[in-house]
């Protein structure tokens, strides 16, 4: 009877050591305190537009419209930047852009206006820029912008005049 | 023995004496192998602890678990203004660093938690402290890391750790940053 009783008590109290320890042999935890590092892209180059021009007579005058068009810049496969930048050069006037929608948006915090594509996501993309005066040859580049980041400029496009 | 002679002079009594004093004994003893259960119960969980992680000298290294060594690791990719619908992945926003488990047992890394951003911006440009942040003060990680016993420096990636806030300024490109990695784990 003694022995019974002692049995199932060692018993007993086996189990519930045994079924107790379980959890303490998953519980050995450890860490560590490190550095861990990243570094930020640089912007890509823009791609060099072909541009072709046209000219009107409006008026007394003649209006030339220069039709710039370039590739889509990525920052990274499927993620294209989101504004570009078209910056004109010529031999008979100063480089500013004197009409059309190349000129686009003013963005904020960039200090110069910028082309915003309506799908940034367009294999191409396609801008106007017109003048009255003759401007000789003139030349266009593009500078890709995303967000506050400014890339560097494509090579002068081929001359037009 | 002036007990047995009580005893023998009063039968009756005695059969029931005897039981009584067998009931006291048995109630000892259940004590006694109570308090022995007792003490094994409570010594159980540390013996069984134990015997976890092998036996002797190992059985020591575990119960002073030593840290696991994490140490910069190199950028695999690289990180830019965090666009308004979010990263297009977790690679962009990871962290790079290397660890090893200095431990004789295996340990898997479930959580990860990452300070304070320092940047070093390129020669000549600025870039505002605080243009990169952890994206949460602790993170659990989707895919747990698992380090084998006495795993040498590892290459790890920690996914989605941090993201330049998409107001950051132009001297933000090609900068460095570094953040202190707390990677807490098990056994495993």
């Amino acid at each position: 009877m003694i022995g019974r009783f002692t049995a199932l008590l060692v018993a007993a109290v086996a189990v519930v050591g045994l079924s107790g320890t379980t959890p303490a042999q998953a519980a050995w935890g450890t860490a560590g305190v490190g550095a861990g590092r990243q570094a930020a892209m640089t912007m890509p180059t823009g791609s060099a537009p072909t541009v072709t021009m046209t000219t009107a007579v409006v008026g007394l005058g003649l209006v030339r419209t220069y039709t710039v068009t370039w590739p889509r810049t990525e920052l990274h496969a499927g993620m294209p930047v989101t504004a570009y930048r078209v910056t004109r050069t010529s031999t008979l006037g100063v480089a500013v852009l004197s009409g059309g929608t190349c000129s686009g948006v003013t963005v904020l915090g960039l200090g110069f206006p910028t082309y915003v594509p309506a799908d940034v996501a367009a294999l191409t993309h396609s801008c106007t820029d017109t003048s009255a005066v003759d401007l000789g040859v003139v030349r266009y580049a593009i500078t890709p912008v995303y967000g506050n980041w400014v890339g560097t400029p494509s090579v002068w496009s081929a001359p037009v005049s | 023995m002036c007990t047995c002679t009580d005893i023998h002079g009063q039968p009756t009594a005695t059969r029931a004496d005897a039981r009584k004093a067998g009931r006291k004994r048995n109630r000892r003893r259940a004590a006694v192998v109570f308090s022995i259960g007792a003490l094994m119960l409570g010594g159980g969980v540390a013996w069984a602890a134990w015997t976890n992680s092998g036996t002797g000298a190992a059985n020591a290294k575990a119960t002073t678990a030593t840290a696991l060594v994490v140490t910069a690791g190199t950028p695999a990719s690289t990180l830019y203004p965090e666009p308004s619908n979010g990263y297009p992945n977790s690679t962009v926003g990871a962290i790079y660093t290397t660890v090893a488990n200095p431990n004789n047992y295996p340990v898997t890394v479930t959580t990860v938690s990452v300070g304070t951003v320092s940047i070093t911006p390129q020669a000549g440009k600025t870039c505002a402290a605080g243009s990169v942040v952890a994206t949460a003060a602790s993170m659990t990680l989707a895919t747990p890391i698992s380090l084998p016993a006495n795993a040498s420096a590892t290459a790890v990636t920690i996914p989605s750790a941090v993201k330049m806030l998409g107001t950051a300024e132009d001297g933000c490109q090609g900068a460095s940053f570094s953040a202190p990695v707390t990677l807490t784990g098990a056994s495993s």
